[in-house]
């Protein structure tokens, strides 16, 4: 379970300080998937930052299966994060020296927990789970972008995380694309056990998640 | 007028927000002036250097001209004298002999019998000491002694007067030598020479010339000397200061032109590499501004600001950056002292073309960045489909960039010699850059399992072909700088050596024999058919402290050429085949004596010259080494004489008020001090050398300079972003610090090796072709070195990408 109590983030400006996430507090069930939706600039990505604990806010708390994101520190706050969160960009964020394969593969070199024939299982795995056998063996530049977002789902699911933060992952993809990543999100969070929550400005991918969450000017409005 | 300020204002506020990039362009743009400013100052006083080398102070112009081991002057000295004959000056000669330390004794490396083979009219040395001596304070502090005293040294009969304690002069040679004796002056005049180097047990003369005309008794006196000395001579030492200067200042000219090359090559590769980034950023921002309905006109209105501001910022911090540099090293590493006004009179007029050419060469380059940004696709651009240029432009340009570069060079480095090495720079950049493309691809066919994170960094550094093939090809130009400066460093010095020691001789050939079977070997030689001329005494010191033993050296007249005829090609040859035997070994025929030297033949200009190194000789206790040579052809050693050098010698004699422009401190100091208004040769070249080693270490240091911002600038630029994104996939410091010290190894390793073999294979062959010289092979500690340094070059950018970006926060990512 997910839990956000009172998170505020203020960025202080030379001329004044801008307050982009006020008072904002919910909870997600696990296995669930939501979605955030909101104009542009009303502080979803910052939200997602904070819930994600890669950016601390000035106050609150994040609360993930009880455990308090910002009470950890440095080394632990990010082991704790790569250990349970994952995340999904809008640009997919691919590192284009690696194919498809190495690019899913990257994630468990860098955590070194598991033997090399574990890790090429789990990858074969998801390889398998978000249709990704044809391309595997492509370069970023060789894919398209529905495949590219395919291949930065299965990345952030890799290190099989509790908790699935996508960034406007249909932003960059037609109808079609976008309901496929949908139904993708859908499948994995059935088939992973994973809590999903998305980022978006689209009411149509809004109203496929089983909980929506509106913002306006940083703060959630009903 | 309104629009033009409301543009000027646009540019800065763009400006005002890519500050670092602007301090950045301004350092990058202003490393060849840098360079063009030390280099051509540095050709300033090299040709002052060359001059005061042979100009001393008051009204005299007094040279050293030395004589060789066997006390005879060299050839090429009466052509001297008769420059001076026909000037009208005088010449007044004295001999000094010069001590040496040897094993915490003093030694006067000096034997006369040459006076007593020829019954020339000269009473012993040990007995006609001028009875005063001079004495560095290193010395003088041993011997406890102090101006005035009276001082008894081992080897002469008669008590010295210690005249002067001087300072030591800080040159390797002269820090050997203790000081000096005068020597007879009732025969030789009144003054006092410092020459030589202690191993060539070198006598010496001065010669004052001034406005008397009494230079016919000394040139006659000299004149017998010369003749009972039987022409047997080093031939470039009768010219040596001219020939030496001349010789060493071109040859060592290539070294900080080389470095120079390389260095302005590397500012121009991170020029455009800026520019080539610049330009992305600018083509975004052009097709906004001209989508809102910024004019084309508007467009080149601001980008000619941009150009011409930068340029000029660039221009002036490079010029006196590099002003300030060269008079500071100058005057620290030399004693010589340029000033400002000096500077202006001298050189202003080329120095502001200079000038002007750099700013030409860093304008031209912008306009062909802004040309390719107005021939972007505004729409592809807006769509992010790249830059989208339209096709392939003539880069009209940076064909102008590259033809004022070229101008630059020749005006600069004085020749389109160095021009070549422009060209020669840019092969070889352009074939490191071919050579690790190649071994990229080689390596990208492999398809190696990222099976942990260091194969992780592998597979990363193979396949980011461009960016590690210039990252790689500018460290490989680092290590070749290295590379060059470790031969300046320690080459140098032996390579003086060398030259010291290379020495034209005329169709003689010597031998050596012992005193006492001098008449075995006249009759052998008649029998060879070699006429004997005469025979001179060589002194070695030996390891016993105070002992010096003989050997007679012959000169034989070699009429029936027997050594040019049967003179090989360069390569080793044996002693045995040619005229040439050491008599020192017991010995019951001549022949029996023939030795096997070690030594080679090298081609200079017009003669070949045979050389070897008495190291190799059987009696190693010898203490010096000492050059030995045979001439093999008379006609042309003597026609390689050139005037040039008396012309100089002529010129100085009217330009006496240039003396204020330049000064060798040190030296003027030595004359105040000692009254000795000779200079040393080897002192002044050993300046020189000094002085090239400390400009190609600067230029070095620049080079280094341009290689960090570059790639710190490329890195932060083109890492921030990759190295936030493995923070969002989980890796810790350590998993980024073994990526990117991994890469750096990689890198590292591969420039090294590249280096080595470009060096190895490239540019020591060009420059053996080129200045006749081969860079000194490099001990495994200087790769290692070289290696270490590139490492630390390459860590030193990942640093500033890491620390000076703040990338510490993976949060960024989410807001690209």
């Amino acid at each position: 379970m997910l839990k956000a109590e009172k998170l505020n983030k203020i960025i202080k400006n030379k001329s004044h300080d801008l307050h982009i996430v006020k008072n904002v507090s919910f909870t997600v069930d696990e296995g669930s998937i939501s979605s955030i939706m909101g104009p542009s600039g009303c502080g979803k990505t910052t939200l997602l930052g904070m819930l994600g604990g890669i950016d601390a806010p000035n106050s609150g708390r994040v609360l993930l299966n009880g455990e308090s994101l910002y009470e950890k520190k440095g080394s632990d706050l990010n082991a704790f994060r790569v250990r349970n969160i994952g995340y999904v960009l809008q640009d997919h964020h691919l590192v284009n020296e690696l194919n498809c394969y190495e690019n899913i593969l990257l994630p468990l070199l860098f955590a070194n927990e598991h033997t090399y024939k574990e890790n090429e299982k789990r990858v074969g795995e998801l390889i398998e789970a978000l249709k990704l056998s044809k391309v595997k063996n492509r370069f970023p530049y060789q894919m398209s972008g529905g495949e590219k977002q395919r291949t930065a789902m299965a990345r952030a699911l890799t290190r099989r995380p509790r908790l699935l933060l996508a960034d406007e992952p249909t932003g960059n993809l037609d109808q079609m694309n976008a309901q496929n990543v949908m139904k993708l999100l859908n499948n994995i969070v059935e088939t992973f056990k994973v809590t999903v929550i998305i980022v978006t400005h689209d009411k149509n991918i809004a109203d496929q998640c089983g909980r929506v969450f509106q913002m306006l000017d940083g703060e959630f409005v009903q | 007028m309104k629009k033009l300020s409301v543009l000027f204002s646009t540019y800065y506020k763009f400006t005002k927000s890519e500050r670092m990039g602007l301090y950045i362009s301004i350092i990058l743009f202003s490393v060849p002036m840098i360079v063009a400013s030390i280099v051509y100052l540095n050709g300033v006083v090299t040709n002052k250097a060359a001059q005061e080398g042979y100009k001393q102070s008051d009204a005299n112009v007094q040279f050293n001209a030395p004589f060789d081991e066997g006390n005879a002057l060299k050839i090429g000295s009466e052509r001297i004298f008769d420059s001076v004959k026909e000037k009208g000056g005088r010449v007044s000669v004295q001999m000094s002999m010069r001590m040496t330390y040897y094993k915490d004794s003093i030694y006067a490396p000096v034997d006369l019998r040459f006076f007593d083979d020829y019954n020339y009219n000269t009473p012993i040395i040990y007995t006609d000491l001028a009875q005063k001596c001079i004495l560095n304070v290193e010395a003088a502090n041993a011997l406890k002694v102090k101006n005035g005293d009276t001082l008894q040294l081992d080897f002469l009969a008669s008590p010295l007067q210690v005249l002067r304690v001087m300072p030591t002069d800080f040159t390797p040679i002269n820090m050997e030598s203790v000081g000096c004796v005068t020597l007879d002056p009732s025969l030789f005049g009144d003054a006092l020479a410092f020459v030589g180097q202690e191993k060539d047990l070198d006598w010496a003369f001065r010669i004052d010339i001034d406005d008397d005309l009494k230079i016919q008794n000394e040139l006659n006196e000299l004149g017998q000397v010369i003749k009972n000395a039987g022409y047997f001579a080093r031939v470039n030492d009768g010219i040596d200061t001219g020939w030496i200067f001349e010789s060493s200042f071109t040859t060592n000219k290539a070294i900080p032109h080389l470095n120079a090359v390389v260095c302005l090559t590397i500012a121009m590769l991170g020029m455009l590499a800026l520019l080539h980034l610049k330009e992305i950023r600018l083509s975004k921002q052009n097709a906004v501004l001209r989508l809102i309905g910024m004019t084309r006109t508007d467009s080149i209105l601001l980008s000619l600001f941009d150009s011409g501001i930068l340029s000029l910022i660039s221009c002036v911090t490079g010029t006196l950056a590099g002003s300030i540099i060269f008079l500071f090293n100058s005057e620290q590493m030399t004693g010589v002292v340029l000033t400002i006004p000096a500077l202006l009179m001298e050189s202003s007029v080329l120095f502001l073309i200079n000038m002007a050419m750099c700013f030409a060469v860093a304008f031209a380059c912008h306009l062909w960045m802004y040309d390719k940004v107005f021939s972007s696709n505004i729409a592809a651009i807006l769509q992010k489909r790249g830059i989208g240029i339209r096709g392939r432009k003539p880069v009209l340009w940076l064909i102008v960039g590259w033809l004022v570069y070229s101008l630059i060079a020749l005006l600069v480095f004085d020749s389109a010699y160095t021009l070549t090495f422009v060209l020669f720079a840019l092969l070889i950049l352009l074939l490191c850059y071919i050579l690790f493309s190649l071994i990229l691809t080689v390596l990208r066919r492999f398809r190696f399992k990222i099976r942990n994170i260091w194969l992780a960094a592998f597979v990363f550094v193979t396949r980011r072909k461009q960016f590690i093939a210039v990252t790689g090809t500018v460290a490989v130009v680092l290590s070749l700088c290295l590379i060059i400066t470790y031969n300046a460093l320690f080459g140098f010095g032996n390579f003086i050596d060398d030259m010291m020691e290379e020495e034209i001789a005329l169709n003689t050939a010597v031998i050596e024999i012992p005193p006492h079977k001098l008449d075995t070997v006249k009759s052998y030689l008649s029998e060879q058919g070699h006429d004997f001329v005469t025979t001179y005494t060589k002194v070695f010191i030996m390891d016993n402290p105070g002992h010096f033993e003989s050997i007679s050296l012959a000169v034989i007249d070699d009429k029936r050429q027997t050594t040019k005829n049967i003179a090989p090609g360069k390569g080793l040859f044996s002693a045995a085949d040619y005229v040439i035997f050491r008599g020192l070994l017991p010995q019951s025929k001549v022949s029996d004596n023939l030795y096997e030297f070690s030594g080679f033949f090298s081609e200079d200009a017009d003669s070949l010259t045979l050389r070897y190194l008495a190291n190799s000789m059987p009696n190693q206790h010898v203490h010096s080494t000492t050059g030995f040579n045979i001439g093999i052809n008379y006609e042309d050693a003597y026609e390689y004489i050139d005037d040039s050098f008396m012309i100089g010698l002529s010129l100085r004699m009217n330009e006496k008020q240039q003396k204020e422009l330049i000064s060798w401190a040190q030296v003027n100091q030595l004359q105040v001090e000692t009254a000795a208004s000779s200079l040393s040769r080897n002192s002044v070249i050993l300046h020189y050398i000094i002085f090239i080693v400390a400009l190609a270490i600067v230029l070095l240091f620049i080079t280094v300079l341009v290689f960090c911002f570059s790639l710190s600038h490329a890195s932060i630029l083109s890492r921030n972003h990759e190295i936030l994104m493995y923070k969002m996939l989980g890796a810790g410091k350590r998993q980024i610090n073994i990526l990117l010290i991994m890469e750096n190894i990689y890198i590292s390793i591969s420039a090294t090796l590249v280096s080595l073999l470009v060096n190895h294979f490239i540019i020591n062959a060009i420059s053996r072709s080129i200045v006749d010289l081969t860079l000194y092979s490099i001990p495994i500690y200087i790769v290692i070195c070289i290696f270490l340094i590139t490492l630390a070059v390459s860590f030193f950018t990942s640093w500033v990408a890491i620390k000076i970006m703040g990338i510490e926060n993976p949060a960024k990512v989410l807001r690209v």
